[in-house]
């Protein structure tokens, strides 16, 4: 079986709905913010990494974090006209997030997704500060600004663990995803 | 073409089958109707029909299923997508391309069907089904009756040799569900065996050959459609009516017991109201009507605006001009929302707490703290215990309320609305979906709200519960439009 | 710089924007190259000549007032971080406050803007779905893509929604109560999305199953998107300019050094 062809149709439609649902509140939130405030800085976080956890616990197998990360970037670049600059950060989290949930990936358990969205967010989010730097490498000024705006968001990250667990006992707890 | 042999099929982690023995035939050029009471087994059996369990869902299946002569375990559902064509209660759910003509398109470009050859079945298609001038429109702006054509073109255009309907007339008006039932009669004259799994009995009289009433996973009757016009049958397993008499044109207009506002009428008065969507022709243009005391239906034809005017009078939409008075006094539109409670259709969207009986705690702590009313917790409970007991919903407590199953969701969604003690309480099609022994206990609720005063305002298709509890109509398109 | 399309979005079915006359794709290829030309350029002159041409870009969709908000909201926010960029310059002295130090970054993000723009205001979803079918994706990625632009219009009217059934229980959502109940909201407002997200997907994974797609499918488009002469003069157009402002970079702009801080 290639690499590509392990996910099943039903998989493939949980991926697509899940970076469906992600987009449309992590853009409503910052929306309804104003996009800067700090609130909905770490309100669009924590509603990522949340529905991140639930994916992965419905969708586990190995290179899903991968294929959900590659999926919304390219939805988000060629049709919302995100920077490609994203990309490559993007990547490089979701690989060493895969590498993180490797140990367990034969596991029901939620653990490892946990781990997995812990190393996404952490390098992601570390990336971006990189990125950061190249848009506005002409100026350090804006880069000192730039830190506080990710760290909040980090925290959002963060808080999105704790209620990424509680989502995924929730759902448990209402028969929607199988031990 | 579908055979069920001695069937019996336990899903995952359950211990009790879900379907038990189960034996029957659907022939090519057969109609069968399954109905039972909600959890009766019903839609499993479909899902053995058209190989979803065990293939989806996982679970035991003993005994046999055949289609076409083939055992549905032996078969992928790949090949058995080609033989068994599936209509859900829901066809918008299942489309994977926003316009019709892609929807059609998209099994057949992803089979590696040749060009030429989906264009050909999408003609063929479309002019079966009338859709030949929808093809370039969205499909969120179909009627829920385009929607199942579109899903029926879709598995017609597949050419199967069976179909298979999940509650097929659940979201559809008289109109189109009449229509439905034509369609299905020619499908079955062309040689197609066709299985539907539906509460609703009536639209079937004219095409179905056989009905099986199953409950608790068996087929406990099996004849022909005659057989439910047997009154103690369908009470004894929760059925719905075999015949329908339509009382739309026959019910009471509803009238203002005078012709201008006093003080001390009770019900809710508009005058003049106006409103326009963006950039459209005004839907109401200095409309009256007068909802009072009792049941009264809101009728009107796909289109006319009867969600629309529900939105306005809750002031979730902003009416351009209008006179709003609950009981003789005028109020602003932004305040109808606190005297008037509103259902409305989605009640997945309405459910958040962790167990039924934490929505509805919730649900009376909100009334209190909007009306000012101060109760003990005992009291509390004993309100929570009465509208369990009514809607009963008093085993499914402590469940989460999200696993409940559609009607219990529809009836907890309603519990929350009577909660809130409402003069005025207005429900969109409350009963879609519902088996008839629920269906008579939410038009007795109402009836029972409606006897302590409050005005109930009613959207719906279900021609059963205009008959079981409506006493009046409001008819759109209203006068002054 | 990311400028959705919540316009169309909220739209519903995407059937609100007009047709843009050029297939979606050139219009990606445009975002695509400007997103990474505009990294590489760091001199105010190479930067002039992408926020010229791209402005004009923009202005050609003739959507005059949806521009003039985003650009009002952007130099709100620029004049935000030139104000911050002050006020830490004059506190630490390693923090430089030039013209071309704000600059360049500002028409960077300009640059960004006005390719997205025409995308999101011109090009309606199912010309989005349609251009994703034209680039030949695997079905691993094409399906997902699908079925995400598919359900970005329900889940916004979901949302809606969602907040509506809110507002009829009683419950009004402050800022003050986000910041005292920050878990009861999450549970009020996501709780709902997420079951609905799920039932979703059960649903129209079943239908997937229903409908014999898998990952050997093989796909024949039974039409194809239409890349007209217009389009490749548009790509052709951009080429030219991401060469004329290499070229200004290059032979006019002083490039600044990394470390010019």
């Amino acid at each position: 079986m290639s690499l590509l062809s392990q996910w099943s149709a039903r998989e493939l439609v949980v991926i697509g709905i899940f970076a469906a649902v992600s987009k449309v509140t992590t853009l409503l939130v910052a929306l309804a913010g104003g996009g800067m405030n700090p609130l909905s800085l770490m309100g669009k976080n924590l509603v990522f990494t949340t529905l991140l956890i639930v994916m992965l616990c419905k969708v586990s197998r190995p290179g899903t974090l991968t294929l959900f990360t590659v999926i919304n970037s390219i939805v988000s670049m060629l049709l919302m006209g995100a920077s490609v600059t994203l990309l490559p950060p993007l990547l490089a989290g979701a690989l060493l997030g895969e590498l993180a949930m490797w140990p367990g990936r034969n596991s029901a358990g939620l653990w490892p997704k946990v781990a997995a969205a812990a190393v996404f967010d952490a390098v992601t989010k570390a990336l971006s500060l990189g990125v950061s730097y190249l848009l506005t490498r002409e100026n350090a000024g804006m880069m000192i600004m730039v830190v506080p705006f990710v760290l909040i968001g980090y925290m959002g990250s963060l808080g999105g663990l704790y209620t990424g667990v509680h989502a995924v006992k929730e759902l448990r707890h209402a028969g929607i995803i199988r031990q | 073409m579908i055979r069920f042999v001695k069937a019996t099929y336990t899903y995952p982690f359950q211990e009790k089958p879900a379907v038990r023995g189960v034996d029957l035939h659907v022939r090519p050029g057969e109609l069968v109707l399954v109905t039972g009471e909600s959890g009766c087994g019903k839609s499993t059996l479909l899902r053995l029909a058209n190989g979803l369990c065990p293939q989806y869902f996982g679970g035991t299946l003993e005994g046999d299923v055949f289609v076409g002569g083939k055992s549905t375990e032996e078969m992928p559902l790949k090949d058995m997508s080609r033989m068994v064509g599936t209509l859900f209660q829901d066809p918008e759910q299942q489309f994977f391309a926003l316009e019709v003509e892609d929807e059609l398109a998209f099994v057949h470009e992803w089979r590696g069907t040749p060009a030429a050859e989906t264009r050909r079945k999408i003609a063929e298609a479309s002019k079966e089904f009338l859709l030949e001038d929808l093809l370039g429109h969205s499909i969120h702006e179909l009627s829920e009756g385009q929607k199942q054509k579109v899903g029926l073109a879709s598995i017609f255009s597949q050419e199967p040799g069976a179909l298979v309907l999940d509650e097929p007339t659940a979201n559809l008006d008289p109109e189109s569900t009449v229509e439905l039932a034509c369609r299905l009669g020619r499908l079955k004259k062309s040689g197609m065996a066709i299985l539907v799994v539906d509460h609703r009995l009536y639209w079937l009289e004219d095409v179905a050959d056989r009905v099986a009433v199953m409950r608790e996973g068996v087929i406990v009757a099996q004849g022909a459609f005659d057989m439910l016009h047997d009154g103690s049958l369908r009470s004894a397993y929760g059925l719905r009516a075999s015949h329908v008499e339509d009382v739309r044109s026959t019910l009471p207009e509803s009238a203002p017991p005078t012709k201008s506002p006093c003080a001390g009428e009770k019900g809710l008065r508009v005058d003049g109201l106006r409103f326009a969507y963006k950039g459209q022709d005004p839907l109401y243009d200095r409309a009256s009507f007068w909802l009072g005391q009792g049941v009264t239906a809101l009728i009107g034809g796909n289109g006319t605006g009867k969600t629309t005017l529900a939105r306005l009078i809750t002031g979730l939409n902003k009416a351009q001009e209008g006179a709003f008075r609950i009981n003789g006094i005028l109020f602003p539109a932004s305040e109808m929302l606190r005297h008037v409670g509103i259902v409305l259709q989605n009640s997945d969207h309405q459910l958040h707490m962790r167990t039924v009986a934490q929505e509805i705690d919730v649900c009376l702590a909100l009334a209190e703290r909007l009306r000012g009313w101060s109760k003990s917790r005992r009291s509390r409970e004993e309100q929570r215990r009465s509208l369990l007991r009514l809607f009963d919903l008093e085993h499914l407590a402590d469940r989460h309320p999200q696993s409940l199953s559609g009607g219990e969701k529809q009836r907890l969604v309603i519990a929350c609305a009577f909660a809130k003690k409402p003069s005025i309480l207005i429900l969109d099609e409350p009963t879609s979906g519902l088996d008839g022994g629920n269906m008579k206990r939410i038009a007795k609720a109402l009836s029972l709200l409606a006897e302590q005063g409050a005005c109930v305002l009613v959207i719906t298709h279900d021609l059963e519960l205009l008959q079981a509890s409506c006493g009046a109509a409001i008819r759109l398109p209203l006068n002054g439009h | 710089m990311q400028v959705s399309s919540a316009s169309r979005f909220l739209g519903m079915g995407g059937s609100v924007a007009p047709d843009s006359g050029y297939d979606a794709r050139a219009r990606m290829v445009i975002s695509l190259l400007a997103s990474a030309v505009t990294i590489i350029i760091s001199s105010v002159e190479g930067q002039l000549v992408l926020l010229g041409a791209s402005l004009f870009y923009a202005l050609s969709i003739r959507r005059f007032k949806a521009l003039a908000i985003v650009y009002l909201f952007v130099a709100f926010m620029m004049g935000l971080a030139t104000l911050c960029t002050w006020g830490l310059s004059s506190v630490a002295p390693f923090v430089s406050f030039t013209f071309k130090g704000l600059a360049v970054p500002f028409m960077r993000g300009l640059v960004m803007l006005n390719v997205v723009l025409p995308l999101a205001l011109t090009c309606r979803i199912q010309d989005l779905l349609t251009a994703l079918k034209g680039l030949r994706l695997p079905f691993c990625i094409y399906l997902p893509g699908a079925v995400m632009i598919r359900f970005i219009p329900t889940f916004m009217n979901d949302i809606k929604q969602i907040s509506e059934a809110l507002q009829i229980r009683g419950y009004t959502l402050t800022l003050g109560g986000m910041f005292r109940h920050p878990l009861l909201v999450l549970r009020l407002l996501f709780t709902p999305l997420l079951f609905r997200s799920l039932r979703t997907s059960e649903e129209l994974g079943i239908a997937a199953e229903l409908k014999g797609l898998d990952a050997q499918s093989r796909f024949v488009p039974y039409r194809s998107p239409v890349w007209s002469r217009k389009d490749t003069f548009l790509v052709v157009a951009a080429l030219t300019v991401v060469a004329a402002a290499l070229a200004c970079h290059y032979l006019l702009g002083r490039v600044p050094a990394a470390g010019h801080m």
